[in-house]
């Protein structure tokens, strides 16, 4: 590990084995996340994009440590938290905002007496720009964008360096959207925090994150620096996601690819298809993508792509 | 009023929900109107009623405290002044309706088969309830139903009418639910929030399955949504709502390219864009409480340039030019 990154992937894989139901015993598993890779730099926002099941959300919780991976190692500096999806279900309804804000300081600075206690609920309250009689009251009485903000301190209080945000505005309108992304922005500035973005909203990650990295299976299949992923997508995969994306304006269509629609959707990670798994939706599969599962080539300095498009050209 | 070319219209709409602590007013005089074969959006955030206005329209509203005024014409008819038998044989029917969430919508403890055989028997039927159909007659409906199915371009219908609705993708969900939308041959489709609960790939097929059927078949469609984009990409004509009123309407390339009311700038501003230049600030504070209205402009209190008569004067919609229309004061 480079001693600049805060955050090093390595091979991380997480299979789920099937337990329950009428293909327990199958010896069937769920590979939710084969094989991943990546790093991130200090002060960065690492973006992670895909459709639901590709195993986006599960790489957030295996870095917090909610699931525990099957193989290949996470490497970190400093502390880690998480903010997820749903405030309304992510807060303790029946715990006043400061006490959900008190139990993380509890653990993480042992010895505050009630006083200081009371003072830094009240410092995280004003960092997510919340007045502080917000302490008394209860989630109910809060709206979304403010549930949210309540979550975002509640990540804060223990000091973390990193903040994995799982779609942390999908929940939210368009408008209260933007207010949330700009101070997830701000603290991030003020606090040298790094974050690994979650979300399925293309256009916000190109606002947003320095790296996207898209994933499809289970597996990344491409990641470049967020200018360079948008405007020289590689991957059929990455092509297609950006033309399906809805847009408002003019000008924004002429930034899409050309329109392709790809017949189905995403497989069960349950049965992955051989050889590239995309192979099945994209195209332009040839023969050798059903066999042969291709590797990862650095197409552009840190742009990297996994697929047979752009291989090196002796192994094509 | 036998003038009509219009197949929906909606006027002065108004639905007050009584609750503890007082009166509601949850639709405030809300004009819309839909022509044959059109394709209209109404978006709006949460709360800004688009959801009750279609509700309305269905006769889906709970009938206990909650107060409907204004009318509803279809084809000239309307449809407040019918009983519910007579609304039934053209709500379900000539106008139908779909739902966001492809799960919650089927029946889980049924297959596909035996839920359109239901719709479809009914029409075979006659139109009437708790008629046992004859085996040539359910045969018929299995004929139809799998037409439906491949309509909608699912690959092997005869699979699917056998399945039970959990052993199908989001999409394939939201795809029969379309074909049980057309089983009624209707001429208007009211969709809420279409393929939204969808990955974008999958969304992006719908939709243009969507577009697809109503041009070939002449429907006429009514989307609500939230999505901007999805709007743009699909409508002639868009309707913006907030806090149960209609702010602005106009031809959706009209609309997009040169929004005048504070809210459309706003809502069409806080949208992330894809060339990447930032992001906007969005709009200051949150959709009022219906409980205490106050007697202005619905938006006075977040919009960014509002003036002193905004307060106590709300605003009446006004006519910018053909077909675009908003309720502003600082407008017109």
């Amino acid at each position: 590990m480079n001693s600049g990154e805060v955050l090093t992937v390595d091979n991380l894989v997480k299979y789920f084995p099937i337990k329950g139901g009428f293909l327990r015993g199958s010896g069937g598993q769920v590979r939710a996340v084969d094989g991943v890779s990546f790093s991130v730099q200090p002060c960065q926002v690492f973006g992670l994009v895909g459709e639901s099941g590709s195993g986006k959300s599960t790489i957030g919780r295996l870095l917090v440590g909610l699931y525990q991976p099957t193989s290949g190692s996470i490497t970190y500096q400093g502390k880690m938290q998480m903010v997820f999806q749903n405030p309304g279900s992510s807060l303790n309804p029946r715990r006043t905002v400061g006490k959900t804000l008190e139990l993380p300081l509890r653990l993480h600075h042992r010895g505050l007496t009630r006083k200081q206690c009371r003072q830094r609920v009240a410092e995280l309250l004003a960092q997510v720009e919340l007045d502080a009689e917000y302490a008394n009251k209860l989630p109910r009485s809060l709206s979304g964008g403010q549930k949210q903000r309540v979550a975002i301190a509640r990540a804060l209080a223990s000091d973390p360096k990193f903040i994995v945000l799982d779609e942390p505005t999908s929940a939210l309108d368009v408008s209260v959207q933007a207010k949330i992304i700009k101070l997830i922005l701000e603290l991030k500035d003020q606090l040298n925090l790094s974050y690994l973005l979650i979300s399925h909203d293309l256009s916000l990650m190109r606002n947003v994150a320095d790296v996207t990295a898209v994933m499809y299976l289970g597996k990344i299949v491409e990641i470049a620096p967020t200018a360079e992923l948008f405007a020289n997508p590689a991957h059929p995969y990455t092509q297609v996601l950006l033309a399906s994306i809805p847009v408002v304006s003019v000008e924004e269509e002429a930034l899409k690819p050309t329109k392709r629609l790809v017949e189905g959707e995403i497989p069960s990670p349950l049965q992955i298809p051989q050889g590239c798994s995309f192979h099945t939706r994209c195209p332009e599969a040839m023969e050798l993508c059903a066999r042969v599962a291709p590797e990862d080539s650095e197409i552009k300095p840190g742009h990297r792509v996994a697929c047979h498009l752009h291989g090196r050209k002796g192994e094509r | 009023m036998l003038t009509y070319n219009q197949l929906l219209e909606i006027k002065d709409l108004t639905v007050d929900f009584s609750r503890f602590g007082g009166k509601a007013r949850v639709l405030n005089r809300v004009n819309l109107h839909v022509a044959k074969g059109e394709k209209v959006g109404v978006v709006g955030e949460t709360g800004c009623g688009k959801s009750v206005t279609m509700k309305a329209v269905m006769n889906l509203l709970p009938t206990k405290r909650v107060f409907v005024g204004g009318s509803i014409f279809y084809k000239g008819q309307d449809l407040l002044t019918l009983d519910r038998f007579a609304r039934r044989q053209i709500t379900g029917k000539e106008v139908v309706m779909i739902f966001q969430d492809p799960m919650t919508s089927l029946n889980p403890v049924f297959t596909i088969g035996q839920q359109m055989e239901d719709i479809l028997g009914y029409n075979l039927a006659g139109a009437q309830r708790g008629v046992r159909l004859s085996k040539k007659l359910r045969a018929e409906a299995r004929q139809q139903a799998e037409r439906f199915l491949a309509a909608v371009k699912l690959a092997d219908p005869e699979r699917i009418l056998h399945s039970y609705p959990f052993q199908l993708s989001g999409g394939m969900r939201q795809r029969v639910l379309i074909a049980m939308a057309l089983a009624n041959q209707p001429e208007l489709i009211i969709a809420d929030e279409p393929g939204t609960a969808l990955d974008v790939t999958t969304q992006a097929q719908i939709l243009d399955l969507m577009d697809q059927l109503v041009r070939q078949e002449g429907i006429a469609l009514l989307m609500i949504t939230h999505n901007l984009g999805v709007v743009r990409e699909t409508t002639d004509r868009v309707y913006v709502m907030y806090a149960g009123t209609v702010v602005e309407t106009a031809e959706t390339g009209q609309l997009f390219a040169e929004p005048l009311h504070p809210y459309t700038k706003g809502l069409l501003d806080s949208v992330p864009k894809l060339h990447g230049q930032g992001l906007s600030e969005g709009i200051e504070g949150s959709v009022p409480d219906y409980l205490q209205m106050k007697p202005g402009c619905r938006f006075f209190p977040r919009c960014p340039q509002a003036l002193a008569k905004c307060e106590y004067e709300p605003p009446m919609p006004r006519s910018i030019s053909e077909n675009h229309m908003v309720s502003c004061h600082l407008v017109g």
